[in-house]
């Protein structure tokens, strides 16, 4: 029960006065809790296709995912905090990322994040800031692994353009086989 | 504020109560139609024509045409997402989830019977494919045995996840793989509410 109902129970108030209190207090907490629950807003996801280390790269839909690549969208989203305000509410954001992985692991460490995105280059799908938001790191990857992460709750960034991308410790090898799925959620509290 | 609740301010407690308790059902009356509205959580997509072979597999996002196998090699982008089911509770309601299918098809009638798409856990990748023998919390199945040009809509039943893992949307073999000139979409997308 994040909020109350200011009330004042004196004595003698009618019993059915005070039930009717009550039942605000109910539907708020109702409402609360409704408003409180995680719903998706964007999704992304991609493969490993060779990344190098330390580079926020974006996700491509279709084909590989490196930045070099032109010929596929990344998966570009706009933020506008009014849209989602609720009063009296906070609107929080998270990241919720899964990885699987073949035989041979990537031996590196993922960090997914959303990225500003400002416009693209000449021939690729840039620039993309290396600040980023909610990063929710992978480490340790095994063989035949499968590894879930969910990020901490963060405030909103500034209105604009984003782009999921994916930062790595170290470079990777284009033939290991390993894959990802990222969620961006929201709610109010 | 686009809506107000009717009240009526008179002398007697009684009615001023009386409107108070009917002012707080509707309120709930209007949470409870909230909660009930069907929410995306997650979607897939991919096609298949006349390549795409004939088994039980997981869903690949916009993969190219696909092969049903999973004793194929690890493929690309699978739908795998990650629930904890106490993330989306909300106290005093039960969570729903249901499975929506949107296949279009093509110019030619595909005559395909019992396509299935399920929504399965797993826990851990078998060689180089992720693993498909947790049961599935959920399913569909639709025929394909439309005229052509057509759209093919099918909805699972509603049902409830109770255990927090990954999750994959895959697929359930048909009566046959697609012949010549057969090409059909498919859009599964994985949705909630609460009642």
């Amino acid at each position: 029960m994040a909020h109350e109902i200011p009330r004042s129970i004196v004595p003698g108030t009618p019993r059915n006065i005070v039930d009717a209190l009550d039942n605000d207090q109910a539907n708020l907490d109702a409402l609360e809790a409704l408003m409180g629950r995680w719903s998706t807003l964007s999704q992304a996801w991609g493969e490993n296709s060779g990344l190098g280390a330390g580079d926020p790269t974006l996700m491509l839909s279709g084909g590989s995912m490196s930045a070099s690549d032109s010929n596929y969208p990344p998966f570009i989203f706009g933020v506008t905090a009014a849209d989602l305000a609720i009063p009296e509410m906070t609107t929080q954001f998270r990241l919720v990322a899964t990885m699987v992985c073949g035989v041979d692991e990537p031996d590196t460490t993922l960090t997914f994040g959303i990225h500003p995105f400002t416009g693209a280059g000449t021939t690729t799908f840039s620039p993309v800031v290396a600040a980023h938001y909610a990063a929710v790191a992978i480490a340790n990857t095994a063989p035949s692994d499968v590894q879930s992460v969910v990020g901490a709750p963060f405030v909103p960034p500034a209105d604009g353009a984003y782009g999921f991308g994916i930062t790595v410790t170290g470079a990777t090898v284009n033939t290991l086989d390993f894959s990802y799925t990222v969620e961006l959620q929201y709610r109010h509290v | 504020m686009t809506f107000t609740l009717p009240h009526t301010i008179v002398g007697g407690e009684r009615e001023n109560a009386a409107h108070l308790m009917r002012n707080d059902q509707a309120v709930r009356d209007a949470i409870n139609e909230a909660a009930a509205k069907v929410e995306y959580f997650y979607g897939a997509e991919t096609y298949f024509d006349s390549s795409s072979t004939q088994a039980t597999g997981w869903i690949n996002h916009a993969a190219g045409a696909m092969a049903l196998s999973p004793s194929v090699v690890f493929q690309p982008w699978p739908a795998t997402m990650y629930i904890d089911p106490a993330d989306y509770e909300v106290d005093g309601f039960t969570t729903k989830w249901q499975i929506y299918l949107t296949i279009g098809v093509g110019s030619v009638n595909p005559g395909i019977t019992d396509l299935g798409v399920h929504l399965r856990p797993f826990a851990a990748m078998s060689t180089d494919a992720i693993d498909l023998t947790g049961t599935p919390v959920g399913s569909v199945t639709v025929d394909l045995d439309e005229p052509g040009l057509s759209i093919v809509t099918a909805a699972s039943n509603e049902f409830e996840i109770d255990t927090a893992s990954a999750y994959v949307l895959a697929l359930t073999q048909g009566s046959s793989a697609p012949g010549a000139n057969e090409l059909f979409t498919l859009y599964a997308q994985l949705r909630m509410w609460h009642e």
